[in-house]
């Protein structure tokens, strides 16, 4: 065998262990192709027969329940617009007490209190990030008695991410904050209170997020 | 071999070892339990395989301390 076709079969096998853990993700485990089973003969097939256990999948399970605040989430809750150009940070956080109905009165101006202004939060700054990144936000939650913690994450951390708990997050070069509602195909659909800036709406691409990352997140922990 | 072989040769075997890494965290992510979320299979699955997004359909084995 040559060098190329080695590096072909490597990539070859690689791929088939890329659809292995996917097929796993999936809960395909034995049986017909796209199992794991499968992909494991593919790679070799002298290990045949092999023994397999079965696994409780999440499906066969039932809903595993709580936080109340994830039982209650409606990610189809309304974000109205931002009424001042620095406040995005404060409707991104309202939204995500509304729509996990941790404090469902609480609006844009609210939020401005609950994180603190002036020092956490000013017209010259937006949100300041004095204590570190979206750390305030952190404490307002605590004031609630939510845990919250905060992270600089990939498109495909976040992405994960999406549909496991609720979301802030703030892109470097976007300057702004948006709260993350889940996704829609390929893509995460967002809270947005500011439509339009800088050419986004409800829904961040892959190409969007690392155009104007790289993104500050701070996500409710279950 | 010419230069344009090795070039190619080089970028080839970093993409492997990029691959290879990206499969050993997901390996260890699934030890751990971290099925979905950020640094979970799911999400090294993602860098793996960017096309992957938004075609799986999630059905992770359920962790001992769930239950």
């Amino acid at each position: 065998m040559t060098v190329a076709e080695d590096l072909s079969l490597l990539s070859q096998q690689q791929s088939i262990m890329t659809a292995a853990l996917a097929a796993m993700a999936q809960g395909r485990w034995t049986g017909e192709p796209p199992s794991v089973e499968a992909h494991i003969l593919a790679l070799n097939p002298a290990l045949a027969p092999l023994e397999s256990v079965n696994y409780l999948l999440t499906s066969e399970a039932g809903p595993a329940g709580g936080p109340e605040w994830w039982d209650n989430f409606d990610p189809d809750t309304v974000m109205p617009r931002q009424s001042t150009s620095w406040t995005c940070s404060a409707c991104s956080l309202s939204w995500c007490l509304r729509a996990t109905q941790i404090d469902t009165a609480c609006d844009e101006w609210c939020a401005v209190d609950k994180i603190g202004r002036p020092d956490q939060i000013n017209p010259t700054w937006g949100l300041t990030n004095i204590d570190g990144p979206g750390q305030a936000l952190i404490v307002a939650f605590e004031s609630y008695g939510v845990e919250a913690e905060q992270a600089w994450l990939s498109f495909n951390q976040m992405y994960a991410l999406a549909t496991e708990t609720v979301s802030l997050m703030s892109g470097s070069v976007w300057n702004h904050w948006v709260a993350v509602r889940g996704r829609v195909g390929a893509d995460l659909w967002i809270a947005n209170s500011g439509p339009g800036w800088m050419g986004v709406n409800d829904i961040l691409t892959r190409a969007d997020y690392e155009r104007l990352g790289p993104f500050n997140c701070v996500s409710l922990v279950r | 071999m010419t230069e344009s072989d090795d070039t190619e040769t080089s970028a080839a075997i970093t993409t492997l070892q990029q691959q290879q890494s990206l499969f050993t965290q997901a390996l260890v992510a699934a030890l751990a339990g971290k099925w979905t979320g950020a640094g979970s299979v799911e999400a090294y699955l993602y860098a793996l395989d960017p096309n992957l997004q938004g075609t799986l359909e999630v059905d992770t084995p359920v962790v001992q301390s769930e239950l």
